[in-house]
């Protein structure tokens, strides 16, 4: 009966963890862009402008995500005016709690970004590329944490698992169901964990 | 009409409240009649019995008041809409109409204290919904009324998805066709629908929120005078001889929580046998004993004199410094946190440090199954973990052996257990790298040390993760920092405020972590560059 459930619902449950992926995604592209911002203003010749950045990433490296899940969520709007138009856009949940999430891809990226960009601009290729395992491994570790944004009603994967519990009304159903979404991320990351470790050996073995 | 009659009737209502102070109660003296205002709509607490004549239990109260002050009551009834309005005529002495009890009508009349019952805001499920928790509904669909004063507040404060509708009628029929999964009211109204029999299996599980006291109200210019001071003697009386508790069964309403913890504030006794709330010389009952929303400035002193003077100014409401029991339970919270970071690293290291010497152990199977173990460590969320353990295992636990688990222990086991498989990971990395060198090396007791001082960045790196990861056990109720800001934002509706403290706060306590951690590292590259 519980693997025929699990099978029935597998759909649905993996869908929750599509917008898992949506949403660690989000959170490694925002985190890449704030994040070579910050590094560029690292690099101004203006001390202020290179003392807050680098301020700035430190601070954003530091607040706990799961806080900032919260914050997100609690303090921005449902929906911005563009201004000069009409136009009214909505800014879903999910996305506010990729934005919280990226803080961690954004403190990575200003750290990082500056160091392989000056080993790129020497000729040192390999190292340079040596910044996409890490990001990728952030992106791993988001995508772990982005199970957090079930706390503020997020329709992901955790969000599914308890609606599918509370739908069943079978409590018995609870653990299978929490270790079936476990075995979920873990068919995910640990693939992706093995291969970035061999792209990382195998750079470093070319690198010498 | 003539002007000068214009003239006269625009002053008519400011003539009428021009009274001075304990002439209302002079002249129910002298009338030996008191003019209550009640409701008739509102059962079972103020309505028309099939003898046209008013009862419940707010008319039950307001006969008390006539028989204590040895007068005959003389009713009228009022709306919502009109019953200040009736009092500032002049056309009752007295509102006991289910009125809540707010700064803004503070200023156009004088309320009661202590307050005789209280209401809030409630939420009706469908049968067999589980819901427990306020915060269990972040995120979730809410059918709702338009137009109620609470909407708001309750969608910033417990992050609901309002799903407004036009009258009660719609929003019932809202939640019977599942749009939502609860309907938002005030609990009196929602208590009607649930004793008809179309709503049977429907219920209301969560306790009142927003909870705003009911008071008796009597004219503005009646402040300070002996009426008030009277009526306010009698309802503290009432609380204490459980006449209200006894009236509210009677009746058949649903037993307030409030009227047992009023009841039990204002039969506590001090050390000399006295009454704690008594009033004091200038006729104020302590502060203790007042409804803390709706204290000013001008009646609180020192630091909370101060805040509430602040929060006047800027409308910034600092309440976890100036209230005393937000201030405690804040604090309290900011203890949790400490425990559980501290209690998170070092259970980390400890188990890290034991784990990787089993992962890199002589027998084959056993550090595979270590590793495995890791894997499954690093790779499910943590939030998962906890839900597992506390509601799915603990369930379990529970329904069998009637034990039950300690939500703070298993949130520190799993953060640690998540720590616990990096801080592995690292050290058995090390150990690879070394047998590069040297081909016989293992993790021993003996070589522990150096592997830790080998992997010492990417192993402090996780503690401070771990320390950031604490946050986390607000899932599972335990009272860390954000589960009590989350808690005073419910109370004070100070979102923003309790927001940006809770970042500052952690932000301060992670970079004293991180401070401190970087003396352990400089101490830690001192010992490597003397290898």
């Amino acid at each position: 009966m519980i693997v025929e459930t699990l099978l029935i619902w597998s759909p649905y449950l993996l869908g929750g963890f599509g917008w898992n992926l949506l949403i660690a995604l989000t959170a490694g592209l925002i985190g890449l862009t704030v994040g070579s911002l910050l590094a560029t203003l690292r690099q101004s010749q203006v001390r202020a402008v290179a003392h807050s950045s680098l301020g700035l990433s430190r601070v954003i490296h530091n607040l706990p995500t799961f806080a900032l899940i919260f914050y997100t969520a609690a303090m921005l709007p449902g929906e911005i005016a563009l201004p000069g138009t009409s136009l009214v856009m909505p800014v879903p949940s999910w996305f506010k709690a990729a934005l919280a999430l990226s803080a961690m891809q954004i403190g990575y990226t200003a750290e990082n970004l500056a160091i392989a960009l000056g080993a790129w601009r020497k000729g040192d290729r390999l190292r340079a590329l040596l910044f996409l395992p890490g990001w990728l491994n952030g992106f791993l570790i988001t995508l772990i944490a982005s199970s957090n944004a079930s706390v503020v009603g997020v329709d992901e994967l955790v969000s599914r698992c308890d609606t599918l519990i509370n739908a069943s009304g079978h409590t018995t159903l609870m653990i299978p169901i929490y270790l079936y979404a476990s075995v979920i991320f873990i068919c995910f990351c640990l693939p992706m964990s093995i291969a970035m470790r061999y792209l990382k050996r195998a750079m470093l073995h070319r690198h010498g | 009409m003539p002007p000068r009659l214009l003239l006269l009737l625009s002053l008519l209502p400011l003539a009428a409240p021009a009274t001075e102070t304990g002439a209302t109660l002079a002249a129910i003296r002298e009338t030996g009649i008191l003019r209550i205002g009640v409701k008739a709509d509102f059962p079972p607490f103020g309505m028309i019995n099939a003898q046209g004549e008013p009862e419940g239990f707010e008319i039950d109260l307001a006969r008390d008041v006539a028989r204590r002050l040895g007068v005959t009551p003389h009713f009228v009834k009022v709306t919502t809409e009109n019953r200040l309005h009736k009092l500032e005529q002049g056309a009752v002495d007295l509102v006991i109409a289910t009125t809540a009890d707010t700064a803004e009508r503070r200023k156009i009349a004088t309320a009661i204290e202590p307050a005789y019952y209280a209401g809030g805001v409630t939420l009706m499920v469908g049968p067999g919904q589980r819901v427990t928790d306020w915060s269990a509904l972040r995120g979730k669909r809410v059918c709702a009324t338009q137009g109620a004063y609470f909407n708001r507040p309750m969608s910033e404060r417990y992050l609901l998805d309002l799903e407004v509708y036009r009258d009660t009628r719609d929003a019932l029929l809202g939640l019977r066709d599942g749009r939502c999964i609860g309907y938002l009211y005030t609990n009196s109204a929602i208590d009607g629908f649930l004793a008809k029999e179309e709503w049977a299996g429907y219920q209301a599980p969560l306790p009142l929120a927003l909870i705003a006291p009911w008071a008796m109200m009597i004219g503005r210019n009646e402040k300070g005078g002996e009426f008030e001071r009277l009526l306010g003697d009698i309802v503290a009386d009432w609380h204490r001889s459980g006449f209200l508790i006894e009236r509210e069964q009677a009746w058949g309403i649903r037993p307030a929580q409030y009227l047992r913890d009023t009841r039990a504030l204002w039969q506590a006794r001090d050390d000399q046998g006295q009454h704690l709330c008594q009033r004091e010389p200038d006729g104020d009952w302590p502060l203790g004993c007042r409804e803390a929303t709706l204290i000013t400035a001008g009646e609180a002193e020192g630091l909370h004199n101060l805040g509430l003077k602040f929060k006047e100014w800027t409308g910034v409401d600092l309440s976890f410094l100036y209230d005393p029991f937000d201030r405690e339970r804040f604090l309290r919270g900011l203890g949790v946190t400490v425990l559980m970071m501290l209690s998170c690293v070092l259970a980390s290291l400890l188990l890290g440090l034991l784990w990787a010497l089993v992962a890199d152990s002589r027998w084959r199977w056993v550090g595979l199954g270590a590793h495995a173990l890791g894997i499954h460590a690093r790779m499910t969320p943590p939030l998962l973990q906890m839900y597992l353990l506390f509601f799915g295992v603990g369930g379990v636990l529970f329904a069998r052996l009637g034990v039950s688990l300690y939500p703070m222990a298993i949130a520190v086991w799993c953060m640690s257990y998540y720590t616990a498989g990096a801080i592995m990971n690292s050290l058995y990395e090390v150990a690879n790298h070394q047998r590069q060198i040297q081909p016989s090396f293992r993790l021993s007791f003996h070589s522990l040390g150096m592997a830790v001082l080998l992997a010492r960045g990417p192993i402090l790196g996780s503690l401070i993760n771990v320390m950031k990861q604490t946050v986390m056990a607000s899932a599972i109720a335990v009272p860390e920092l954000l589960s009590v800001s989350l808690a005073i934002m419910a109370d004070k509706g100070n979102v923003t405020v309790m927001m940006n403290v809770l970042l500052l706060t952690y932000l301060l306590l992670i970079s004293l972590a991180i401070a401190g951690l970087g003396r352990v590292q400089a101490w830690l590259d001192r010992r490597v560059a003397n290898l």
